[in-house]
Protein backbone atom coordinates (compact mmCIF):
# COMPACT_ATOMS: atom_id res chain seq x y z
CA UNK A 1 0.00 0.00 0.00
CA UNK A 2 2.52 2.33 -0.86
CA UNK A 3 1.29 5.83 -0.11
CA UNK A 4 1.93 8.79 -2.88
CA UNK A 5 1.47 12.89 -1.65
CA UNK A 6 0.00 12.93 -5.42
CA UNK A 7 -2.98 10.53 -4.33
CA UNK A 8 -5.51 12.93 -3.78
CA UNK A 9 -5.27 15.20 -6.04
CA UNK A 10 -5.36 12.56 -8.54
CA UNK A 11 -9.15 11.19 -7.42
CA UNK A 12 -10.40 14.49 -8.55
CA UNK A 13 -8.46 14.55 -11.82
CA UNK A 14 -10.10 10.84 -12.56
CA UNK A 15 -13.15 12.43 -12.46
CA UNK A 16 -12.86 15.37 -15.10
CA UNK A 17 -10.27 13.49 -17.50
CA UNK A 18 -10.79 9.87 -19.38
CA UNK A 19 -7.37 9.27 -20.90
CA UNK A 20 -7.32 5.87 -23.51
CA UNK A 21 -5.85 2.58 -22.19
CA UNK A 22 -2.57 2.25 -23.56
CA UNK A 23 -2.81 0.35 -27.15
CA UNK A 24 -1.01 -3.60 -26.88
CA UNK A 25 -0.54 -5.36 -29.41
CA UNK A 26 0.51 -9.11 -29.35
CA UNK A 27 1.08 -8.70 -24.79
CA UNK A 28 3.07 -5.59 -25.22
CA UNK A 29 2.87 -1.80 -24.65
CA UNK A 30 3.35 -0.18 -28.11
CA UNK A 31 3.76 3.66 -26.94
CA UNK A 32 3.96 5.72 -24.38
CA UNK A 33 6.27 5.05 -20.73
CA UNK A 34 5.62 1.30 -21.04
CA UNK A 35 7.08 1.09 -24.22
CA UNK A 36 7.82 -2.47 -24.75
CA UNK A 37 6.45 -4.14 -21.48
CA UNK A 38 4.44 -6.76 -21.50
CA UNK A 39 1.07 -7.00 -20.31
CA UNK A 40 -0.33 -9.60 -18.35
CA UNK A 41 -3.99 -10.03 -16.86
CA UNK A 42 -4.54 -12.00 -13.68
CA UNK A 43 -8.07 -12.52 -12.01
CA UNK A 44 -9.38 -11.76 -8.42
CA UNK A 45 -12.83 -11.77 -6.77
CA UNK A 46 -13.86 -8.88 -5.23
CA UNK A 47 -16.00 -7.43 -2.30
CA UNK A 48 -19.41 -8.31 -4.30
CA UNK A 49 -17.81 -12.24 -5.37
CA UNK A 50 -17.31 -10.63 -8.69
CA UNK A 51 -14.25 -11.68 -11.29
CA UNK A 52 -11.85 -8.77 -11.54
CA UNK A 53 -9.46 -8.56 -14.22
CA UNK A 54 -5.96 -7.09 -12.71
CA UNK A 55 -2.71 -6.20 -14.52
CA UNK A 56 0.86 -7.25 -14.39
CA UNK A 57 3.13 -4.83 -16.26
CA UNK A 58 6.21 -7.01 -16.72
CA UNK A 59 9.46 -4.77 -17.91
CA UNK A 60 12.03 -7.70 -19.03
CA UNK A 61 15.07 -5.22 -19.32
CA UNK A 62 14.44 -3.81 -15.58
CA UNK A 63 13.20 -7.02 -14.41
CA UNK A 64 10.53 -5.48 -13.24
CA UNK A 65 7.10 -6.38 -12.68
CA UNK A 66 4.13 -3.44 -11.85
CA UNK A 67 0.73 -5.68 -10.44
CA UNK A 68 -2.69 -3.02 -10.24
CA UNK A 69 -6.16 -2.77 -10.69
CA UNK A 70 -7.51 -1.04 -13.69
CA UNK A 71 -7.49 2.67 -13.12
CA UNK A 72 -4.29 2.59 -10.22
CA UNK A 73 -2.97 5.18 -12.42
CA UNK A 74 -0.89 6.66 -9.64
CA UNK A 75 0.39 3.52 -8.47
CA UNK A 76 1.45 2.08 -12.13
CA UNK A 77 2.86 5.46 -12.84
CA UNK A 78 5.01 5.27 -9.87
CA UNK A 79 6.07 2.10 -10.44
CA UNK A 80 7.11 2.98 -14.32
CA UNK A 81 9.32 5.48 -12.39
CA UNK A 82 11.54 3.13 -10.47
CA UNK A 83 14.21 1.61 -12.08
CA UNK A 84 14.50 -1.79 -10.53
CA UNK A 85 17.53 -3.06 -8.64
CA UNK A 86 20.13 -5.15 -10.64
CA UNK A 87 20.62 -8.77 -9.55
CA UNK A 88 17.07 -8.66 -8.32
CA UNK A 89 13.79 -9.26 -9.51
CA UNK A 90 11.48 -5.55 -8.18
CA UNK A 91 7.74 -6.46 -7.88
CA UNK A 92 5.94 -3.01 -7.26
CA UNK A 93 2.22 -3.35 -6.15
CA UNK A 94 -0.17 -2.56 -2.96
CA UNK A 95 0.04 -5.08 -0.44
CA UNK A 96 -0.58 -6.02 3.47
CA UNK A 97 1.05 -8.26 5.77
CA UNK A 98 -0.54 -11.78 3.67
CA UNK A 99 -1.37 -9.95 0.50
CA UNK A 100 0.32 -9.15 -2.73
CA UNK A 101 -2.16 -7.14 -4.99
CA UNK A 102 -5.14 -9.72 -3.25
CA UNK A 103 -3.31 -12.71 -4.00
CA UNK A 104 -3.07 -14.23 -0.45
CA UNK A 105 -1.63 -17.77 -2.04
CA UNK A 106 2.13 -17.60 -2.85
CA UNK A 107 2.12 -20.25 -5.21
CA UNK A 108 -0.48 -17.69 -6.99
CA UNK A 109 2.40 -14.90 -6.97
CA UNK A 110 5.22 -17.60 -7.81
CA UNK A 111 3.16 -18.57 -11.07
CA UNK A 112 2.78 -14.82 -11.84
CA UNK A 113 6.72 -14.47 -11.92
CA UNK A 114 7.22 -17.56 -13.60
CA UNK A 115 5.00 -16.95 -16.11
CA UNK A 116 6.38 -13.31 -16.64
CA UNK A 117 9.53 -14.87 -18.79
CA UNK A 118 11.79 -12.82 -16.39
CA UNK A 119 12.99 -14.54 -13.35
CA UNK A 120 15.70 -16.40 -13.56
CA UNK A 121 16.10 -17.51 -9.61
CA UNK A 122 16.93 -14.29 -8.55
CA UNK A 123 16.21 -12.96 -4.96
CA UNK A 124 13.14 -11.02 -5.15
CA UNK A 125 12.78 -7.25 -4.07
CA UNK A 126 9.04 -6.58 -2.59
CA UNK A 127 8.37 -2.84 -2.37
CA UNK A 128 4.81 -3.03 -1.53
CA UNK A 129 3.20 -1.41 1.92
CA UNK A 130 3.91 -3.85 4.80
CA UNK A 131 5.10 -6.86 2.30
CA UNK A 132 7.53 -7.57 5.19
CA UNK A 133 5.38 -6.93 8.50
CA UNK A 134 4.97 -10.42 9.94
CA UNK A 135 7.63 -13.04 10.03
CA UNK A 136 5.33 -15.72 8.34
CA UNK A 137 3.58 -13.28 6.20
CA UNK A 138 3.59 -13.32 2.00
CA UNK A 139 7.15 -12.37 1.77
CA UNK A 140 8.16 -15.61 3.61
CA UNK A 141 5.50 -17.83 1.73
CA UNK A 142 7.25 -16.64 -1.50
CA UNK A 143 10.62 -17.47 -0.65
CA UNK A 144 9.09 -20.77 -0.07
CA UNK A 145 7.51 -21.22 -3.10
CA UNK A 146 9.94 -19.78 -5.59
CA UNK A 147 13.21 -21.21 -3.46
CA UNK A 148 14.67 -17.67 -3.43
CA UNK A 149 15.86 -14.68 -1.01
CA UNK A 150 13.11 -12.58 -0.37
CA UNK A 151 13.29 -8.55 0.70
CA UNK A 152 10.11 -6.22 1.83
CA UNK A 153 9.08 -3.66 4.15
CA UNK A 154 8.00 -4.01 7.93
CA UNK A 155 5.55 -1.03 7.21
CA UNK A 156 4.31 1.66 4.75
CA UNK A 157 6.66 2.57 1.98
CA UNK A 158 6.88 6.13 0.96
CA UNK A 159 7.45 7.40 -2.59
CA UNK A 160 7.92 10.88 -3.46
CA UNK A 161 8.58 11.40 -6.82
CA UNK A 162 9.17 15.21 -6.86
CA UNK A 163 9.02 15.37 -10.37
CA UNK A 164 11.53 13.14 -11.50
CA UNK A 165 12.20 9.57 -10.25
CA UNK A 166 11.06 8.28 -6.91
CA UNK A 167 14.03 9.90 -4.70
CA UNK A 168 14.42 7.35 -1.29
CA UNK A 169 12.43 4.41 -0.52
CA UNK A 170 11.56 4.96 3.36
CA UNK A 171 9.53 2.69 5.31
CA UNK A 172 7.74 4.24 7.95
CA UNK A 173 4.96 3.95 9.65
CA UNK A 174 1.74 5.74 9.32
CA UNK A 175 0.88 9.16 11.37
CA UNK A 176 -1.22 7.47 14.68
CA UNK A 177 -5.34 7.81 14.78
CA UNK A 178 -7.23 9.64 12.87
CA UNK A 179 -4.02 11.29 11.03
CA UNK A 180 -3.61 8.58 9.17
CA UNK A 181 -5.85 9.56 6.72
CA UNK A 182 -2.80 11.94 5.64
CA UNK A 183 -0.32 11.03 3.37
CA UNK A 184 2.43 11.70 5.62
CA UNK A 185 4.88 9.21 7.32
CA UNK A 186 5.74 9.01 11.06
CA UNK A 187 9.34 9.78 11.07
CA UNK A 188 9.57 8.49 14.90
CA UNK A 189 8.26 5.35 13.52
CA UNK A 190 10.80 4.04 10.82
CA UNK A 191 10.40 0.58 9.38
CA UNK A 192 12.94 -2.16 8.22
CA UNK A 193 13.98 -4.16 5.04
CA UNK A 194 13.76 -7.78 6.16
CA UNK A 195 15.20 -10.39 3.91
CA UNK A 196 13.85 -14.24 4.16
CA UNK A 197 15.85 -17.74 3.06
CA UNK A 198 14.47 -19.89 0.31
CA UNK A 199 13.28 -21.77 3.21
CA UNK A 200 11.11 -19.03 4.25
CA UNK A 201 12.70 -18.29 7.30
CA UNK A 202 13.80 -14.55 8.34
CA UNK A 203 17.91 -14.58 8.01
CA UNK A 204 18.39 -10.35 7.93
CA UNK A 205 17.15 -6.56 8.35
CA UNK A 206 18.71 -3.41 6.54
CA UNK A 207 17.23 0.55 7.42
CA UNK A 208 17.20 1.33 3.91
CA UNK A 209 15.92 -0.97 0.92
CA UNK A 210 18.72 -2.40 -1.41
CA UNK A 211 17.76 0.07 -4.05
CA UNK A 212 18.85 2.69 -2.03
CA UNK A 213 22.09 1.08 -0.42
CA UNK A 214 22.91 -1.78 -2.10
CA UNK A 215 23.68 -3.03 1.30
CA UNK A 216 22.87 -6.92 0.64
CA UNK A 217 23.72 -6.49 -3.02
CA UNK A 218 27.32 -5.82 -1.65
CA UNK A 219 27.19 -7.27 1.17
CA UNK A 220 28.46 -11.02 2.65
CA UNK A 221 24.83 -12.14 2.18
CA UNK A 222 24.69 -11.71 -1.85
CA UNK A 223 28.11 -13.26 -2.02
CA UNK A 224 26.44 -16.32 0.02
CA UNK A 225 22.96 -16.45 -2.69
CA UNK A 226 25.78 -16.37 -5.25
CA UNK A 227 27.69 -18.73 -4.59
CA UNK A 228 24.36 -20.63 -4.21
CA UNK A 229 23.33 -20.10 -7.10
CA UNK B 1 -23.04 36.61 7.67
CA UNK B 2 -21.65 39.28 4.99
CA UNK B 3 -22.63 42.08 7.39
CA UNK B 4 -20.44 41.05 10.65
CA UNK B 5 -17.38 40.45 7.98
CA UNK B 6 -16.27 43.66 8.11
CA UNK B 7 -16.46 43.85 12.22
CA UNK B 8 -14.65 40.33 12.64
CA UNK B 9 -11.11 40.28 13.53
CA UNK B 10 -8.46 38.95 11.20
CA UNK B 11 -8.12 35.72 13.48
CA UNK B 12 -11.24 34.70 13.29
CA UNK B 13 -11.45 35.23 9.71
CA UNK B 14 -9.03 32.70 8.69
CA UNK B 15 -10.71 30.64 11.28
CA UNK B 16 -13.54 30.84 9.37
CA UNK B 17 -12.29 30.31 6.01
CA UNK B 18 -10.22 27.29 7.39
CA UNK B 19 -13.65 25.97 8.79
CA UNK B 20 -15.24 25.99 5.54
CA UNK B 21 -12.27 24.56 3.33
CA UNK B 22 -11.60 21.91 5.82
CA UNK B 23 -15.87 21.46 5.60
CA UNK B 24 -15.75 21.33 1.88
CA UNK B 25 -13.29 19.10 1.77
CA UNK B 26 -14.31 16.78 3.93
CA UNK B 27 -17.94 16.56 2.00
CA UNK B 28 -16.28 16.13 -1.17
CA UNK B 29 -13.96 13.32 0.84
CA UNK B 30 -17.21 11.00 1.67
CA UNK B 31 -19.02 12.14 -1.65
CA UNK B 32 -16.03 10.81 -3.57
CA UNK B 33 -15.73 8.04 -1.13
CA UNK B 34 -19.31 7.02 -1.99
CA UNK B 35 -19.09 7.60 -5.40
CA UNK B 36 -15.98 5.54 -6.16
CA UNK B 37 -17.12 2.64 -4.00
CA UNK B 38 -16.72 0.05 -7.13
CA UNK B 39 -13.02 1.00 -7.45
CA UNK B 40 -12.01 0.53 -3.94
CA UNK B 41 -10.44 -2.79 -3.35
CA UNK B 42 -8.71 -3.71 0.01
CA UNK B 43 -6.10 -1.26 -0.12
CA UNK B 44 -8.31 1.87 -0.73
CA UNK B 45 -11.58 1.37 1.15
CA UNK B 46 -12.58 4.72 3.01
CA UNK B 47 -15.57 6.99 3.90
CA UNK B 48 -18.98 5.55 2.88
CA UNK B 49 -17.94 2.51 1.14
CA UNK B 50 -15.63 1.24 4.02
CA UNK B 51 -19.17 1.72 6.58
CA UNK B 52 -20.95 -0.52 3.88
CA UNK B 53 -18.56 -3.22 3.74
CA UNK B 54 -18.26 -3.35 7.25
CA UNK B 55 -22.32 -3.25 7.72
CA UNK B 56 -22.39 -5.79 4.72
CA UNK B 57 -19.79 -8.15 7.22
CA UNK B 58 -21.90 -8.16 9.87
CA UNK B 59 -25.26 -8.48 8.16
CA UNK B 60 -22.85 -12.26 7.23
CA UNK B 61 -22.40 -11.63 3.53
CA UNK B 62 -19.86 -13.98 3.00
CA UNK B 63 -17.69 -11.77 0.29
CA UNK B 64 -18.15 -8.81 2.45
CA UNK B 65 -16.45 -10.63 5.12
CA UNK B 66 -13.29 -11.91 3.45
CA UNK B 67 -13.03 -8.22 2.22
CA UNK B 68 -13.77 -6.71 5.89
CA UNK B 69 -10.71 -8.87 6.74
CA UNK B 70 -8.62 -8.25 3.98
CA UNK B 71 -8.91 -4.64 4.61
CA UNK B 72 -8.45 -5.14 8.37
CA UNK B 73 -5.26 -6.94 7.51
CA UNK B 74 -3.49 -4.01 6.41
CA UNK B 75 -3.86 -2.77 9.94
CA UNK B 76 -2.15 -3.73 13.14
CA UNK B 77 -3.10 -5.50 15.30
CA UNK B 78 -3.71 -8.69 12.80
CA UNK B 79 -6.71 -10.44 15.14
CA UNK B 80 -9.18 -8.36 13.88
CA UNK B 81 -9.04 -9.57 10.37
CA UNK B 82 -8.47 -13.13 11.22
CA UNK B 83 -11.51 -13.33 13.76
CA UNK B 84 -13.66 -11.89 10.21
CA UNK B 85 -11.78 -14.27 8.10
CA UNK B 86 -12.52 -17.11 10.43
CA UNK B 87 -16.17 -16.09 10.27
CA UNK B 88 -16.08 -15.71 6.55
CA UNK B 89 -14.86 -19.76 6.58
CA UNK B 90 -17.31 -20.78 8.59
CA UNK B 91 -20.40 -19.39 6.42
CA UNK B 92 -18.37 -20.88 3.16
CA UNK B 93 -21.01 -22.47 1.01
CA UNK B 94 -19.70 -22.29 -2.84
CA UNK B 95 -16.24 -22.84 -4.07
CA UNK B 96 -15.87 -19.13 -4.53
CA UNK B 97 -15.82 -18.72 -0.71
CA UNK B 98 -13.03 -20.89 -0.25
CA UNK B 99 -10.31 -18.20 -0.48
CA UNK B 100 -6.71 -18.34 -0.49
CA UNK B 101 -6.66 -16.74 3.08
CA UNK B 102 -7.35 -20.37 3.86
CA UNK B 103 -4.48 -21.28 2.80
CA UNK B 104 -2.44 -18.44 3.80
CA UNK B 105 -3.17 -18.74 7.53
CA UNK B 106 -2.65 -22.80 7.61
CA UNK B 107 -1.53 -23.89 10.53
CA UNK B 108 -0.27 -20.03 11.59
CA UNK B 109 -3.16 -18.58 12.86
CA UNK B 110 -5.09 -20.25 15.57
CA UNK B 111 -8.50 -21.61 13.82
CA UNK B 112 -6.99 -21.98 10.40
CA UNK B 113 -5.64 -25.55 11.21
CA UNK B 114 -5.12 -27.80 8.28
CA UNK B 115 -7.92 -30.12 9.66
CA UNK B 116 -10.35 -27.30 10.18
CA UNK B 117 -9.50 -26.21 6.50
CA UNK B 118 -9.78 -29.84 4.95
CA UNK B 119 -13.27 -30.21 6.54
CA UNK B 120 -14.37 -26.98 5.51
CA UNK B 121 -13.57 -27.28 1.57
CA UNK B 122 -14.77 -31.42 1.88
CA UNK B 123 -18.33 -29.50 3.00
CA UNK B 124 -18.55 -26.87 0.43
CA UNK B 125 -17.41 -29.58 -2.20
CA UNK B 126 -20.63 -31.79 -2.07
CA UNK B 127 -22.56 -28.88 -3.22
CA UNK B 128 -19.92 -27.20 -5.34
CA UNK B 129 -18.01 -29.62 -7.39
CA UNK B 130 -16.14 -26.93 -8.70
CA UNK B 131 -14.09 -26.69 -5.29
CA UNK B 132 -12.26 -29.87 -5.88
CA UNK B 133 -9.43 -27.12 -7.53
CA UNK B 134 -9.43 -25.79 -4.05
CA UNK B 135 -9.12 -29.08 -2.21
CA UNK B 136 -6.36 -30.00 -5.05
CA UNK B 137 -4.61 -26.38 -4.25
CA UNK B 138 -4.86 -27.33 -0.79
CA UNK B 139 -3.25 -30.68 -0.55
CA UNK B 140 0.06 -29.07 -2.38
CA UNK B 141 0.37 -26.23 0.66
CA UNK B 142 3.91 -25.82 1.51
CA UNK B 143 5.20 -25.74 4.74
CA UNK B 144 4.36 -24.88 7.30
CA UNK B 145 0.71 -26.17 6.49
CA UNK B 146 0.41 -29.89 7.58
CA UNK B 147 -2.04 -30.33 4.58
CA UNK B 148 0.52 -31.34 1.87
CA UNK B 149 -0.21 -35.04 0.66
CA UNK B 150 0.06 -35.91 -2.77
CA UNK B 151 -2.10 -38.84 -2.68
CA UNK B 152 -4.89 -36.56 -1.64
CA UNK B 153 -3.76 -34.27 -4.62
CA UNK B 154 -4.07 -36.99 -7.35
CA UNK B 155 -7.39 -37.52 -5.91
CA UNK B 156 -8.95 -34.65 -6.74
CA UNK B 157 -7.86 -33.88 -10.55
CA UNK B 158 -10.47 -36.63 -11.79
CA UNK B 159 -13.01 -34.52 -10.11
CA UNK B 160 -11.50 -31.38 -11.70
CA UNK B 161 -14.61 -29.49 -13.76
CA UNK B 162 -12.31 -26.65 -15.25
CA UNK B 163 -8.69 -26.20 -16.78
CA UNK B 164 -6.29 -26.91 -13.98
CA UNK B 165 -2.99 -25.60 -16.00
CA UNK B 166 -1.24 -23.69 -13.57
CA UNK B 167 -2.37 -26.21 -10.08
CA UNK B 168 -1.12 -28.90 -12.50
CA UNK B 169 2.14 -27.32 -13.29
CA UNK B 170 2.42 -27.01 -9.33
CA UNK B 171 1.75 -30.76 -8.68
CA UNK B 172 4.52 -31.62 -11.43
CA UNK B 173 6.75 -29.77 -9.29
CA UNK B 174 5.78 -31.63 -6.23
CA UNK B 175 5.93 -34.84 -7.97
CA UNK B 176 9.26 -34.61 -9.07
CA UNK B 177 10.72 -32.98 -5.50
CA UNK B 178 8.81 -35.73 -3.67
CA UNK B 179 9.87 -38.58 -6.27
CA UNK B 180 6.39 -39.40 -6.33
CA UNK B 181 5.02 -42.02 -8.23
CA UNK B 182 1.75 -40.91 -10.38
CA UNK B 183 -0.44 -44.08 -10.94
CA UNK B 184 -1.53 -44.48 -14.79
CA UNK B 185 -5.50 -43.38 -13.67
CA UNK B 186 -3.60 -39.87 -12.19
CA UNK B 187 -1.78 -39.79 -15.67
CA UNK B 188 -5.27 -40.51 -17.63
CA UNK B 189 -7.11 -37.78 -15.57
CA UNK B 190 -4.07 -35.40 -16.19
CA UNK B 191 -4.41 -36.11 -19.71
CA UNK B 192 -8.15 -35.22 -19.44
CA UNK B 193 -7.65 -32.18 -17.93
CA UNK B 194 -4.57 -30.87 -20.53
CA UNK B 195 -7.73 -32.07 -23.43
CA UNK B 196 -10.09 -29.88 -21.42
CA UNK B 197 -7.50 -26.59 -21.54
CA UNK B 198 -7.22 -27.41 -25.27
CA UNK B 199 -10.72 -26.60 -25.18
CA UNK B 200 -10.89 -23.68 -23.08
CA UNK B 201 -7.55 -22.13 -25.30
CA UNK B 202 -9.66 -22.05 -28.28
CA UNK B 203 -12.92 -21.31 -26.74
CA UNK B 204 -12.77 -19.47 -22.95
CA UNK B 205 -14.90 -20.80 -20.73
CA UNK B 206 -17.95 -17.87 -19.93
CA UNK B 207 -17.56 -16.11 -16.69
CA UNK B 208 -19.44 -17.69 -13.96
CA UNK B 209 -19.46 -17.83 -9.83
CA UNK B 210 -17.07 -20.90 -10.43
CA UNK B 211 -13.97 -21.44 -9.04
CA UNK B 212 -11.28 -21.02 -11.88
CA UNK B 213 -7.34 -20.13 -11.94
CA UNK B 214 -6.38 -17.02 -11.95
CA UNK B 215 -4.70 -16.67 -15.16
CA UNK B 216 -5.90 -17.93 -18.65
CA UNK B 217 -4.35 -21.16 -20.07
CA UNK B 218 -1.59 -20.08 -23.11
CA UNK B 219 -0.12 -22.77 -25.66
CA UNK B 220 2.86 -22.52 -23.71
CA UNK B 221 1.10 -24.00 -20.44
CA UNK B 222 -0.01 -26.52 -22.53
CA UNK B 223 2.98 -27.66 -24.10
CA UNK B 224 4.51 -27.68 -20.75
CA UNK B 225 2.21 -29.71 -19.19
CA UNK B 226 2.39 -32.31 -22.19
CA UNK B 227 6.13 -32.33 -21.48
CA UNK B 228 6.15 -32.55 -18.14
CA UNK B 229 3.11 -35.68 -18.52
CA UNK B 230 5.67 -37.43 -21.44
CA UNK B 231 8.47 -37.35 -18.43
CA UNK B 232 5.99 -39.58 -16.15
CA UNK B 233 5.72 -42.12 -18.44
CA UNK B 234 7.06 -45.20 -16.93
Amino acid sequence: MSQHPDRISMAWKQWLTKEPAEPVENGRIQYGPGKGMIKQVFEGLDASQKMVRKIATIDPIRKKIILIQPREKVLYQSGLREKGVPGYLYVFAHATATTLQGMNRAERVAALIRSSGVWNTEPVLIDACNAGATFDGIASALATALRTHVTAPTTTTWNYPLGGSAVGQGAFEKLPGILAALPMPDLFRPGVWRTWGPDGQPIATTPTSPRDTGDLLKGTLMQKIRQRR
Amino acid sequence: MIRHWKRWGAGTKIVLVVSLVLGAWTAWWWIDSAVTCDQQDEYSYHGFCLIELRQRAERGDNSAQWAYGNYLSGIRPFEQAHQWHLKAMHGARTGLDLRDSMDAYCDKVPGFDARTIESTMQRVVQTSPDAHLRLFQFYLSLPPCSAFNLDQASAQIPQLTQCAHLTLAEYFRAVNRERYTVSAATRAAIQGNVERCEKELVQSPPDGPHVREFMPVQPQDIADLRRSLAALQP
